[in-house]
């Protein structure tokens, strides 16, 4: 069956959206100053003192590392940002899955460009941890890793913020157990990097909503600790993120 | 400005794609070694060569050392030889067929890493200084001394322009046994090897890998035939595309014959072709049969029971065991008769174990070390072989912290070299 909402489907109707707001770019709506909005991802100095948004992430494993079972786990995503002064602020995010979870925290510098461009960087230190004792399994992991960021966003007349965000991935430790073992996992320091669309939207009430499509080349994504996989190579992971700005 | 550049930003994203690895073979084609002139190594010169080798120049690439062992390939009454290189470092191996050249020992081949896509030409040299006289003429056994190889290596397939030495250290380790088995007949479709998981052609390479023995998965088409194959379904993981997908069950062998191809264009295999293979193609002593179908398992026991006989009759050392991964499969194995006598190999409880006589119990190694439930398994006269273990590390920690019998691994290269190399 024609599944007309498979990942990359939706991806692909994200980014033509997305080109379709910049040709109709000039629609004579009211344009509403971005302070005026809620944003979470978009890099603008913040108004508020702080911005929270709640939603899911859904990152899809490639078929070398979890063979047949090409499974696509949702992991809640709480976000935060909190303003720090006027071009900084601290973003701290959870995505959690109860037996797998990631905290990352970090300082991100904004900044204008002009009207409608503007820009930050930033550096999240992150925290994984993780057990599973099932059909086994006796193992429990944890990790820290680092993601210097930076951020290009640009808003529309039509009240939508899109941000292009890249980061790089950086295994700092990775310590796993099986039972009363100490396993080691080969991962080196660069893991590699991320590349995400997201757009930002008034969505209903005082809401905003958040949709976006991230690219994850790394040869380890966190999620995947409990597999063991030895591989020394890039695989792509894609992963949607979709929130409520409240 | 900025519009147009986001939009082909966008365009560009739309286009992206995954990056599809490959590991091509590179060409080994070397006229020396091809040369009219050349003869074939001896049975006493492949026996001699086997060894712990220091690795004195090239270690940067390879590792401080490499183990080297001679494995065949038979097709009737013509046999092939294979010199591999088992090497320290990642998951390095070296394959190598082996001549003589007047009193020069010639050896020509290929290596890879098997955690990435590296691989090269690499071309081999014992030259009568270098110990080649020993290896080929003396008789007296345990006499191999100061034998230092010398050669060249690529990458791809690029000609070979970087230099390898390795120094004869000592005689492999024989002192414990340890069944090297090989995941899905010698290693996963995704490890990029000659050949697709589960079929003949990759169980001919397993020794050359380093394997004793291998674990295939067999799964039973809808005309119950046994067929190797790992996944429920047919996928782009496992077969070239062909617009076939579901289970499958849902075919017969004729349709898979006919219709699929695996990823490197194999058929999918019987389990009487595999076992064929390993009973007369490789010196392979043990296959673990993976049991992936519901229902009857009598098909599969007769099978066992007749490719015993066959290697008993032949008298060859062969060790097949009905592998018992999950409940279902317990309880269908319970229902064939005389069950406790079937050899077989359970991945489940220590009680289960006992209850079907299991030869082999398999503990997944995300369980540990489990010390005492291996001892136990030993004061029961069983074998423990702990599965899947890759990681280079944890390998020699469950191989020498550990007290297993057997380890099954996509790298059985890396389990060859901690085990032999070990004093």
């Amino acid at each position: 069956m024609i599944n007309l909402f498979s990942f990359y489907r939706i991806y692909k109707y994200l980014l033509l959206y997305i080109a379709a707001l910049l040709y109709t770019g000039e629609v004579r709506s009211q344009d509403i100053p971005v302070d005026g909005q809620k944003f979470i991802f978009f890099p603008h100095p913040m108004t508020k003192n702080w911005t929270t948004s709640v939603g899911i992430t859904a990152t899809t494993m490639p078929h070398d590392i979890t063979e047949e079972f090409q499974y696509r786990i949702p992991a809640g995503d709480f976000h935060v940002t909190k303003k720090m002064g006027n071009h900084f602020i601290l973003d701290g995010r959870v995505n959690f899955q109860i037996f797998q979870n990631l905290i990352t925290v970090g300082p991100h510098w904004v900044s204008k460009v002009s009207d409608r461009l503007s820009f930050s960087v930033g550096n999240d230190i992150g925290y994984w941890f993780g057990a599973v004792h099932s059909e086994g399994f006796k193992t429990k992991g944890k990790g820290w890793q680092n993601y210097p960021t930076v951020s290009l966003g640009y808003r529309f007349n039509r009240q939508a913020l899109l941000t292009f965000k890249a980061d790089a991935i950086m295994n700092l430790s990775i310590d796993t157990r099986a039972g009363e073992t100490k396993l080691t996992s080969d991962v080196g320091l660069l893991s590699g990097s991320s590349y995400a669309l997201i757009l930002e939207q008034p969505f209903s009430g005082k809401t905003s909503m958040s949709i976006g499509f991230r690219a994850i080349y790394t040869n380890f994504f966190w999620q995947t600790w409990a597999l063991f996989e030895n591989f020394d190579r890039n695989y792509l992971y894609p992963q949607i993120i979709i929130g409520l700005i409240l | 400005m900025i519009k147009y550049g986001t939009i082909a930003l966008l365009l560009l994203l739309l286009i992206s794609c995954k990056k599809e690895y490959t590991a091509p073979l590179p060409d080994i084609t070397w006229p020396l070694f091809d040369s009219s002139g050349t003869v074939p190594l001896t049975s006493m010169t492949r026996q001699k060569i086997e060894g712990v080798y220091a690795i004195t120049e090239g270690s940067d690439a390879f590792g401080e050392s490499a183990v080297m062992k001679c494995s065949y390939t038979a097709n009737g009454s013509d046999t092939t030889y294979h010199f591999s290189l088992f090497c320290q470092k990642e998951v390095i191996y070296i394959i190598c067929e082996g001549k003589r050249l007047d009193s020069t020992i010639l050896l020509k081949g290929y290596w890879r890493n098997m955690v990435n896509t590296e691989t090269g030409k690499i071309r081999l040299t014992i030259t009568n200084s270098n110990g080649a006289s020993q290896l080929l003429y003396s008789t007296i056994a345990d006499s191999v001394s100061g034998v230092t190889v010398t050669g060249v290596y690529g990458s791809g397939d690029n000609p070979p322009d970087k230099n390898i030495e390795l120094s004869y250290l000592r005689k492999l380790r024989t002192t414990r046994t340890l069944q090297i088995v090989a995941h899905r007949g010698g290693g996963r479709t995704s490890d990029l090897l000659p050949a697709s998981e589960n079929t003949v052609e990759v169980i001919k390479l397993a020794s050359r890998f380093g394997a004793t023995g291998v674990e295939i998965d067999a799964r039973m088409t809808k005309d119950g035939v046994l067929i190797l194959y790992h996944d429920e379904t047919l996928n782009n993981r496992l077969i070239q595309k062909n617009g076939l997908v579901g289970p499958i069950e849902n075919y017969t062998y004729d349709q898979l014959y006919n219709l699929v191809r695996l990823k490197n264009g194999e058929h999918i295999p019987t389990l009487r072709q595999a076992l064929n293979t390993v009973l007369y193609n490789t010196p392979l002593h043990y296959v673990w049969l993976d049991v992936k179908f519901s229902g009857s398992l009598q098909m599969l026991r007769d099978m066992q029971k007749e490719y015993l006989l066959l290697a008993n009759a032949m008298g060859r050392s062969l060790e097949i065991t009905i592998g018992i991964p999950d409940d279902e499969v317990l309880q269908n194995f319970q229902a064939l008769p005389d069950f406790t006598n079937v050899p077989s190999v359970c991945e489940l409880t220590p009680q289960n174990v006992a209850t079907v006589n299991a030869r082999i119990w398999a503990p997944r190694f995300t369980l540990g070390l489990q010390i005492a439930e291996v001892q136990n398994m030993h004061a029961q006269g069983r074998q423990v072989y702990v599965w899947t273990v890759d990681v280079p590390d944890n390998i020699r920690k469950y191989m020498n912290e550990g007290e297993f019998d057997g380890m099954l691994s996509n790298y059985p290269s890396a389990v060859a070299y901690f085990y032999y190399a070990k004093q």
